[in-house]
């Protein structure tokens, strides 16, 4: 597995789309710093904006194109009799480490010139990167036409970028008289995009905004505690979508 | 030996400023030596002027009032006062001036008090340099910095006070004077007044108080150039305005507040030159407030601008700057060609339900804003800037 996902991270890194990646992501968030330097906050809640965005958008398209172009492969790789375990999470830790990888250059590079403090949004730049990769090889593994296992993706991400709060308004707006801490705060573990979202700007004590009823999201998503708690729930969010893939994988003919 | 003997001098020679006052003669300055006066319940019934040399300090040893003035015409200059008592049915404070006039309190050091100054139905007093400064736990068992209570006429003039319940605190007490004075870290209100009309507020500091600057039940008062700044918490405000009517708020900034103004039942009030920077909301408007004019301020960065409950506004914006402003200015006159409108939908429905902050950031926050844009009907009512500025008014 080691040798797998060693030899699929070299590929990858070879990849024309991985050095686009990390070049765009290197371009964009030094204009957001750089014309955001004298507003931190502002250029803060951009580059969040930025790498919610492109990181899982770019995860799920290019976990599905490779794992959907190297299917010949794997299927010698199967018939040399290496375990199915092996071929699946070789691929997907090397294209995590490759994707990730760009990521950190990206963003990372142009933070360092620029001076700004991103320990939060790396992390949680890599956990979405881990996440929308195993939910693409989820759906990938699962439905075995590439058009639509792409078409699939889009809608889940536009699902999960827009369609989600669009739920969580109109939830809010109708049932506005009955108390929602808890509901909401149910519904934000629900989307990873919105927990990483939620996670970063708890740290700016928007809490205070929300009345009362913020004092629950500062309790619980606040401070190092807080942190550890978004951090756990966004790993449940790589391991079972993989998990699952993993399952359908067993199953899948070539 | 030395130090046995320098003990028993203290306690000897600290017995006798009540004495020292019982022997003054009127309208005599009477001079008091450094130490420590472990002396409270102090009572000057006599216009004297009692002065610190050195800064000594009365000690009050938590019992009543440290010094108490039924007299008018006295002065208390250069004092280290503290640890006046606590009571559930009085109220003891470090200076407590009650049926007394023309009274100063000057260069003093407060400490540890429930109250530290305490006005009750005393005119044209003076408070003036004074650092007050305590640590109160719970509202309940904490007292105001400066307590004016039935006072006329009263100046209070760059004092600093800190920790107390509410910095200042007045209540049926008209045309007082409250002019750079620092008010910082109170557990409820940096200023808080009830009733009092004609009080003018001016170049005041109100920073990280608990719960804000609340004024309730007033006519006719000033407010200018005073600074609110990081009272941020859940029920948090910058300038909670209560039953204000008359008044003129000018030149203030408001930054990094919860709620900048918080208007409640507030009517015929004038906004004007006043700069809210950063907070969550600049502007919370509740319906039973009216007739209000806001004229060029400026509103720079805060989550929300104006969100209002009512169907229809009677108050009046114009020619304020909007850091948010997306129109034109065809004729080059710094007056932009469209009519803004502070209040978005997201913003109003974020004021009905609290949890929807949540969604802060989203993306679907924008689209909502690109399509009242779009469709100017979404925009909940007619509240809008007919003339915004274009450029920060210097």
């Amino acid at each position: 597995m080691k040798t797998l996902a060693w030899f699929e991270f070299k590929e990858t890194i070879r990849h024309r789309w991985w050095l686009f990646y990390s070049i765009s992501l290197f371009l964009l968030s030094s204009l957001i710093l750089y014309i955001g330097s004298s507003e931190s906050m502002r250029a803060n809640a951009s580059l969040l904006n930025l790498v919610l965005l492109l990181v899982p958008l770019f995860s799920l398209i290019f976990g599905n194109m490779c794992f959907c172009e190297s299917l010949p492969f794997q299927e010698i790789l199967i018939a040399l009799s290496v375990s199915r375990f092996q071929i699946y999470f070789g691929k997907l830790v090397g294209l995590f480490l490759a994707l990730s990888s760009a990521f950190v250059i990206g963003i990372g590079f142009s933070a360092w010139i620029f001076w700004s403090d991103i320990f939060l949004l790396l992390l949680i730049g890599i956990l979405l990167t881990a996440i929308f990769l195993s939910i693409a090889f989820f759906l990938s593994a699962t439905i075995d036409r590439k058009e639509l296992a792409l078409g699939t993706l889009l809608i889940i991400w536009l699902f999960f970028f827009l369609i989600y709060d669009i739920l969580i308004m109109q939830i809010a707006l109708i049932f506005g008289d009955y108390p929602l801490e808890i509901p909401m705060f149910i519904m934000i573990f629900l989307n990873p995009i919105d927990l990483a979202r939620i996670l970063f700007t708890i740290q700016l004590d928007l809490s205070a905004m929300m009345g009362y009823s913020g004092a629950l999201f500062q309790k619980y998503l606040g401070g190092f505690f807080g942190i550890s708690i978004g951090v756990i729930a966004l790993s449940i969010w790589v391991i079972l979508p993989s998990f699952f893939g993993y399952i359908f994988f067993q199953e899948k003919d070539f | 030996m030395k130090w046995i003997l320098c003990f028993f001098s203290l306690q000897l020679f600290s017995g006798n400023l009540q004495e020292l006052i019982r022997n003054a003669k009127p309208f005599e300055i009477v001079n008091v030596d450094s130490g420590v006066y472990r002396e409270g319940m102090i009572v000057i019934d006599k216009p004297i002027i009692l002065k610190g040399i050195g800064r000594p300090v009365i000690d009050g040893s938590k019992q009543k009032n440290v010094i108490k003035i039924t007299s008018s015409n006295v002065t208390i200059e250069g004092f280290e006062i503290r640890a006046s008592g606590y009571s559930d049915i009085a109220e003891y404070a470090g200076v407590r001036i009650e049926n007394a006039n023309n009274c100063i309190v000057r260069n003093n050091i407060f400490k540890e008090n429930v109250y530290s100054v305490y006005l009750a139905k005393a005119e044209n007093c003076l408070i003036e340099n004074n650092d007050i400064h305590t640590v109160s736990n719970r509202e309940a068992t904490s007292g105001n910095g400066i307590h004016l209570w039935n006072s006329k006429n009263t100046k209070i003039v760059n004092n600093s006070i800190e920790g107390h319940r509410d910095g200042i605190y007045i209540e049926f007490s008209g045309d007082s004077w409250i002019k750079g004075n620092s008010v910082k870290h109170n557990i409820r209100y940096g200023l808080h007044f009830m009733y009092s009309h004609g009080n003018q507020y001016i170049e005041n500091i109100f920073s990280e108080n608990q719960t804000g600057v609340a004024v309730m039940y007033s006519k006719h008062v000033h407010m200018l150039k005073n600074r609110f700044e990081k009272s941020w918490g859940h029920a948090s405000y910058g300038l909670l305005l209560k039953d204000i009517t008359d008044s003129v708020i000018s030149g203030n900034v408001f930054f990094g507040n919860t709620v900048a103004v918080l208007l409640d039942a507030a009517n015929r009030n004038r906004f004007y030159n006043n700069t809210l920077e950063k907070n969550g909301w600049a502007l919370r408007i509740l319906g039973n407030s009216e007739e209000n004019l806001f004229k060029r301020n400026q509103f720079i960065s805060n989550f929300f601008e104006v969100t209002t409950n009512s169907e229809k506004s009677t108050n009046d914006f114009k020619n304020n700057f909007w850091s948010t402003y997306r129109g034109y200015d065809l004729d080059k006159d710094n007056v932009g060609d469209q009519p803004f409108r502070p209040m978005k939908i997201f913003g109003l429905w974020v004021a009905k339900f609290p949890e929807l902050v949540v969604l802060l950031g989203s993306p679907i926050v924008e689209f909502l804003e690109i399509a009242e844009r779009v469709l100017p009907i979404l925009t909940p009512i007619n509240l809008l800037d007919s003339a915004p500025l274009i450029r920060r008014p210097s």
